[in-house]
């Protein structure tokens, strides 16, 4: 994917800073998706035509506040940007630069001309100085850094152009974007400790150049921790670094000090005539934290702005989320009417159109979800609720950011999912995608209610009982994912501690066109990936449900509805031939229940009967499990389906309900006992039923290691609880 | 010398030293939290266990035991 030929720039910068929007403009937002080598973590790279023809590849780099590295996913910012193989050396770095926040970026600005890579440093957000009380010259940042400095407005594309050209200049002329100095430590020990511990630098990592060399020693002695993380990392250096280290300890250096302090120095040094403070430095922003940091106020108008958004994904989309269905319904019926009935019929209709209804009814949630973080984002807000919401979740080893995440579960686990990438680290996302799916989706009420339905008597009053036993499910739900996280936050996902430091950035107003963009990129990101095998999955659902045919079962079927319908085409009475049509719809259901008992999906219930017995559930309920893994929801249809009450049912059906109070094992005992129902809740509680959220994780993890993980300890854990509630319930005598 | 969230709020002081396990000590000292540089506690959120300052020119909120771990001189 990534061409050996092709000139190679890559974009780099501190988190927040642009970085994407930036490469989005660049490559005109056609950029493919992939995993850097060996590790998975997101890469993208576009193409695009320069003026003058030329034409190059763009990479995406992780954003990073310093090339030093302690987790090979941290390496990858040194790997791309300094080209070490495989990854093909860019002919430019272009280094994106919070402008408000200059000192800090340029710590990573002096990292990468220090390795001797071209750069192009994209100074963003010039417009937000103003509010952060300060102005910056970028012609002294020019002259001391000497490299092109491209003052930007990234989200609305201003300096854009100039950053084009600037890019074809330095393409034509590499000196232009190579400064004739580079940070180098002054004091004798250290400059031979970088020469002792670049001689056992790899060659292929440095290829003879003494500046290069000198630079990547540098980085070596700020990584290389005697238990660390990073891979393809050779003895020889790793021996190097810790021995020297330990020297310098030892004659009561304090290395860290010496190189972080040397490169802050210089910068320091450059301040004074690149930015120059004003008069009222960020007093709107300090007026606004006054009250949204307010310890209780803060608190309140969070939780409060967090029901708003609770509230418009779990009603709000309800009504779209309807006339998807109905479209999609109504085309399946055009589609059929169309066509007549056969099998590709069949196959287009429930397998093709409802598999593309599938994925395309996650969309509305998607928008929302992402439409109210892109506003939290651009507004500055989002950091607010990183600190607000610290504390709490560190408590449980989640990170501040994964509260939103974490809440949008209750609605649906997909765009919850997806909401993830608000946090940087790796670890983080993936702690919180993994705990997020045991929250209560709304899937699952549709579950819940025909089975708390069954466990009280259709003519019976109950009371409270229903209530109390929802909210119970939600309590559980919300308490697993919880202790789910912390237990994985140990174990799992220990890793090393990083400490929390929160960027605080200025507020300002949100930027519409870049939140409708970035909401719509987010939507069609999720159709193109985690749609098509959301959609794969429902074509195989199909078929585990359409075959094998039972060609004897289908002609019985098409000779008596003949019979029905003839005897009704001549009824003298509406009511007879009401009556008639009853025995038609009768027909009908009756004969969908015995396919689906021998379709590969009945089969497949009947063999994991053995598996399910100690958990109170027969085969049927096992079919109702294995259908529900296209989506949770489809249980309540499937148990319609095999109950021979036809397709079109919803929890509240009382026939359902009065199939599930009747229904018997062999032996006369009754099925839906209060106990086995509530077994039956706490397996949908917890197993990992739904494939479109393996397909996101697929998606956002970049393999199928981790939804492979997801589903095998969300279906052990699932398993475990209903056999002990259900043996445990056996035993103190309930039934 | 005292560490720097028993600040109060609006305080100016001068970071001293910085304390603590080396991946800390590093990360701090990468975000521009060297000693000698002058900071200001701009607030303190006991409930959300942080503490924000102002250095470099630029906010930063960090952790409550991570700001234990920095000793300061109040200016």
């Amino acid at each position: 994917m990534i061409s050996a030929e092709m000139p190679t720039i890559v974009i780099a910068g501190n988190p927040n800073t642009g970085k994407s929007t930036v490469f989005n403009q660049l490559t005109g937002g056609r950029a493919r998706i992939g995993n850097y080598p060996g590790i998975t973590v997101e890469r993208s790279v576009g193409k695009t035509q320069l003026p003058g023809g030329r034409l190059v590849q763009v990479l995406d780099s992780p954003g990073t506040y310093s090339l030093a590295a302690r987790s090979a996913d941290e390496q990858l910012a040194l790997e791309a940007v300094a080209g070490l193989p495989p990854l093909p050396t860019p002919q430019i770095a272009v280094i994106t630069v919070d402008a408000t926040q200059l000192s800090r970026n340029l710590y990573l600005v002096l990292q990468i001309i220090e390795l001797g890579v071209p750069v192009i440093v994209a100074l963003n957000m010039i417009d937000s100085l103003e509010a952060a009380g300060q102005e910056v010259k970028p012609e002294a940042l020019e002259k001391a850094l000497g490299v092109p400095v491209v003052p930007m407005v990234a989200r609305d594309g201003r300096g854009l152009s100039r950053l084009v050209s600037a890019i074809v200049e330095v393409l034509d002329d590499p000196s232009r974007a190579k400064p004739g100095w580079r940070w180098r430590p002054e004091s004798a020990e250290l400059i031979a400790l970088t020469e002792q511990v670049g001689a056992a630098l790899p060659e292929a990592w440095h290829g003879n150049d003494p500046d290069r060399r000198s630079a990547l020693a540098l980085w070596a002695l700020l990584s290389i921790d005697p238990g660390h993380d990073l891979h393809g990392i050779p003895g020889e250096l790793e021996r190097a670094v810790i021995d020297g280290r330990a020297e310098a300890t030892a004659a009561g250096r304090d290395l860290d000090h010496e190189i972080i302090h040397g490169r802050y120095a210089w910068i320091d040094s450059k301040m004074d005539r690149v930015v120059r403070d004003k008069r009222h430095p960020k007093e709107l922003t300090d007026r606004v934290d006054r009250v949204l940091l307010h310890p209780a106020m803060g608190f309140v108008l969070f939780l409060a702005l967090m029901t708003l958004v609770f509230q418009a994904l779990f009603t709000g989309a309800d009504p779209i989320i309807g006339l998807i269905e109905s479209a999609v319904s109504w085309t399946g019926n055009v589609v059929g009417s169309a066509l007549g009935p056969g099998l590709f019929t069949d196959f287009l209709v429930n397998g093709v159109i409802e598999g593309v209804g599938a994925f395309v009814v996650f969309l509305p949630q998607i928008l929302m979800l992402f439409f109210f973080i892109g506003l939290m984002e651009d507004t500055g807000y989002m950091a607010r609720v990183a600190v607000l919401m610290d504390r709490l979740m560190k408590s449980i080893g989640l990170h501040g950011r994964a509260f939103v995440p974490m809440l949008s579960g209750y609605a649906c686990a997909v765009p919850a999912i997806m909401a993830t990438r608000t946090m940087e680290r790796r670890r983080d996302r993936m702690l919180t995608m993994m705990a997020l799916p045991l929250m209560t989706c709304s899937a699952r009420l549709p579950v819940y209610g025909l089975l708390i339905a069954a466990i009280v008597p259709p003519w019976q009053e109950a009371g409270f009982t229903q209530g109390l036993l929802m909210a119970s499910m939600y309590l559980f739900g919300t308490l697993m994912a919880l202790i789910v996280a912390w237990v994985m936050s140990k174990t799992l996902f220990r890793g090393s501690y990083i400490p929390l430091v929160i960027e605080m950035p200025p507020y300002r107003m949100p930027h519409w066109p870049s939140v409708v963009r970035m909401m719509l990129r987010r939507g069609g990101d999720f159709m193109k990936t985690a749609g098509s095998i959301i959609l794969i999955c429902s074509m195989g659902m199909w078929v585990l449900l359409s075959f094998p045919k039972n060609p004897e079962l289908e002609a019985r079927v098409i000779e008596q509805r003949a019979q029905l319908e003839q005897a009704a085409a001549v009824a003298q009475s509406g009511d007879e031939k009401a009556q008639l049509e009853e025995r038609i719809a009768t027909l009908e259901a009756q004969s969908a229940s015995e396919f689906t008992r021998q379709s590969y999906a009945g089969r497949l219930g009947r063999t994991i009967e053995p598996l399910i017995e100690p958990l109170g559930f027969d085969w049927k309920i096992g079919v109702g499990i294995v259908s529900a893994f296209a989506a949770r929801e489809v249980f309540v249809s499937t148990m319609g389906v095999v109950f021979g009450v036809g397709e079109d049912v919803n929890e509240e059906t009382m026939d359902l309900r009065e199939k599930l109070w009747s229904d018997t094992w062999p032996d006369g005992r009754r099925v839906f006992t209060p106990l086995v129902c509530l077994s039956l809740m706490i397996f949908f509680a917890l197993a990992c039923q739904c494939m479109s959220t393996l397909a996101v994780v697929r998606r956002e993890s970049g393999n199928w290691g981790w939804p492979a993980v997801m589903f095998v300890y969300m279906t052990a854990l699932a398993w475990v609880f209903s056999f002990l509630v259900y043996q445990g319930g056996l035993l103190l005598g309930f039934s | 010398m005292t560490t720097l969230d028993s600040l109060d709020e609006g305080a100016q002081a001068r970071l001293m030293a910085v304390e603590g396990l080396p991946v800390l000590r590093r990360r701090l000292m990468e975000m521009g939290l060297l000693p000698g540089t002058p900071l200001r506690l701009i607030r303190r959120m006991s409930l959300g266990g942080v503490v924000e300052l102002e250095v470099r020119r630029s906010r930063v909120s960090i952790g409550h035991s991570e700001a234990a771990q920095l000793l300061v001189v109040p200016l």
